[in-house]
């Protein structure tokens, strides 16, 4: 019989290595060439544990189930040749999409030179909202934030007033496109960013291309060039520039899907995080509760999923307090 | 050797015929009624754990907890057991781990509206298998692919398809093993292996 007792031995042995045992026994089994002794070696094997005995009926199940595939006789043609068209077909629709995009993107910045603008663009909490400008530039600008543009035939500034922006930028190098916020400058050179700021810093993460970052009004001023996955962050009277992760840059650009993405991230940073989203804030009371970490998404408008994880997986306390949630150990 | 067991049901059940087996009853539940569900409990073990590869141990883990326990008695029905031991699982992982995965919350909320609900359709199951089975196999790797239709399609032993394909047999045995494991897991319906993750 299968005891018990095997279960010890198998734990923390990975299902994927068990398996590649498994399904060299099964494959084995299906062969002609089976004899008595590997009925004994294979009864050994699965009396060995239970983790042994699941794995093979697993694979012993599917791959008998997997007999079905005979209906599919006949229907696998010669692949090298179709797959090689097909590419080339694709390689030609892309092509053509390339030129047709260029083309649109000509027809706009002649259009958008004749017209300068000067406009305000704002969002409320919890808002987001994506804006193309006249040059095919993005802006997607995320929760409490609000910006100004101004192109002419020279130049194309915007200011980020407050909040978080994602810039999309078309480059044009005889019309430089150029972030400011408070005394920083951003100057692109073709290129992806984000642009957050807050009352004490201003913080410029690249994702793409390249770009440029100073205070042009402070006489003796830092700047620096950044490359892809540089996070700078700028006080009135420093500049620091670390580099990050593309997870950690997917994580930081989450808010674009609406969603927050927390991998071990505290339990206060992550309210303060989505108390940037919600009318109905989150307070963490107590330290010992603030230093639970989490893992996962989570969209950004639901404070009351924040508050039932704390508590049913956590077991922290959570109660209300007129509109908003404290969590306490 | 507990021979003959399974009643012999198809052309491919005799060619087992002779593998011992110790729980014939326990077995034969567990491959009726728990194997059937891994579709819904890796859809909920991938979304709880992200990596693919924790997902797979702990349904390892799922089956031995549920086995160990149908040998002492059959749970039925056996959705909602199978389900409760992947959350408890889920969730003492979690609290080790001192960490907290809003999906699995999320999924859990989910999870104690939908098991009282039958099972899938079977008529539905089957139809769509033979897709899942089909999209596993168009992703396989040209080589790994071949050797995989030229045994379970044309029915060629290892030594032939070696010969067919001008490689060892260790190859085609190396080709097969790897083939197999995704096949299962798409018969299974298992998201992962389907191509089908978010």
């Amino acid at each position: 019989m299968s005891g018990p007792q095997s279960d010890k031995d198998c734990q923390g042995i990975p299902a994927s290595q068990i398996e590649v045992e498994a399904i060299s026994w099964v494959e084995r089994a299906d062969r002609e060439d089976w004899g008595a002794q590997d009925d004994a070696s294979l009864a050994e094997w699965l009396g060995r544990s239970t983790a042994h005995r699941i794995s093979y009926l697993r694979i012993r199940d599917g791959w008998k189930r997997a007999d079905r595939l005979v209906a599919l006789r006949g229907t696998f043609g010669t692949p090298k040749e179709n797959t090689g068209t097909r590419t080339r077909r694709m390689r030609l629709h892309i092509a053509a999409a390339a030129i047709a995009a260029v083309s649109l993107v000509g027809i706009w910045s002649v259009v958008s030179t004749n017209q300068p603008q000067a406009s305000v663009y704002s969002t409320d909490l919890g808002g987001h909202k994506v804006l193309t400008l006249a040059d095919g530039s993005q802006i997607e600008l995320n929760t409490e934030t609000e910006i100004r543009t101004k192109f002419d035939e020279h130049k194309r500034t915007v200011w980020i007033d407050r909040g978080e922006a994602f810039f999309k930028v078309v480059h044009d190098a005889g019309r430089p496109f150029v972030v400011l916020a408070g005394n920083h400058r951003i100057t692109d050179i073709g290129t992806k960013f984000v642009v957050r700021r807050e009352p004490d810093q201003l913080q410029v993460t690249l994702v793409e291309g390249s770009a440029e970052i100073d205070s042009p009004n402070q006489p003796g001023s830092q700047h620096a060039i950044l490359q892809p996955g540089d996070v700078a962050i700028a006080t009135a009277t420093a500049m620091s520039v670390v580099k990050t992760t593309q997870e950690s840059i997917a994580r930081e650009l989450s808010w674009r899907k609406g969603v927050l993405v927390f991998d071990r991230t505290t339990l206060a940073d992550a309210a303060a995080e989505l108390n940037r989203y919600n009318e109905r804030k989150v307070f963490v009371a107590d330290s010992d509760a603030a230093q639970q970490r989490i893992v996962g998404t989570f969209p950004a408008n639901n404070v009351d999923l924040f508050g039932r994880v704390a508590q049913s997986v956590l077991g922290l306390h959570v109660k209300e307090r007129g509109k908003n949630i404290v969590i306490s150990q | 050797m507990a021979d003959g067991s399974d009643n012999g049901q198809s052309k491919a059940d005799t060619r087992f015929v002779g593998v011992p087996m110790n729980t014939p009853s326990v077995d034969d539940w567990f491959v009726r009624e728990v194997i059937p569900l891994e579709g819904l409990l890796m859809q909920f073990l991938n979304r709880c754990l992200r990596n693919p590869s924790d997902a797979a141990d702990l349904r390892q883990d799922v089956y031995v907890k549920v086995y160990e326990a149908a040998q002492k008695r059959i749970p039925d029905p056996a959705r909602p057991f199978v389900m409760t031991i992947a959350r408890n699982l889920v969730v003492d992982r979690i609290r080790h781990a001192q960490v907290i995965s809003i999906e699995s919350v999320a999924d859990f909320e989910q999870l104690s509206i939908e098991s009282d609900e039958p099972g899938p359709d079977r008529t539905a199951a089957a139809r769509s298998e033979l897709g899942r089975l089909r999209r596993a196999l168009d992703r396989l790797p040209e080589r790994r692919r071949q050797a995989m239709i030229l045994r379970k399609i044309e029915g060629l032993s290892r030594r032939e398809i070696a010969i067919r394909m001008g490689i060892s047999e260790a190859t085609v045995a190396e080709h097969l093993a790897a083939g197999m494991s995704v096949i299962v897991s798409a018969i299974n319906g298992d998201p992962s292996a389907d191509g089908d993750v978010s």
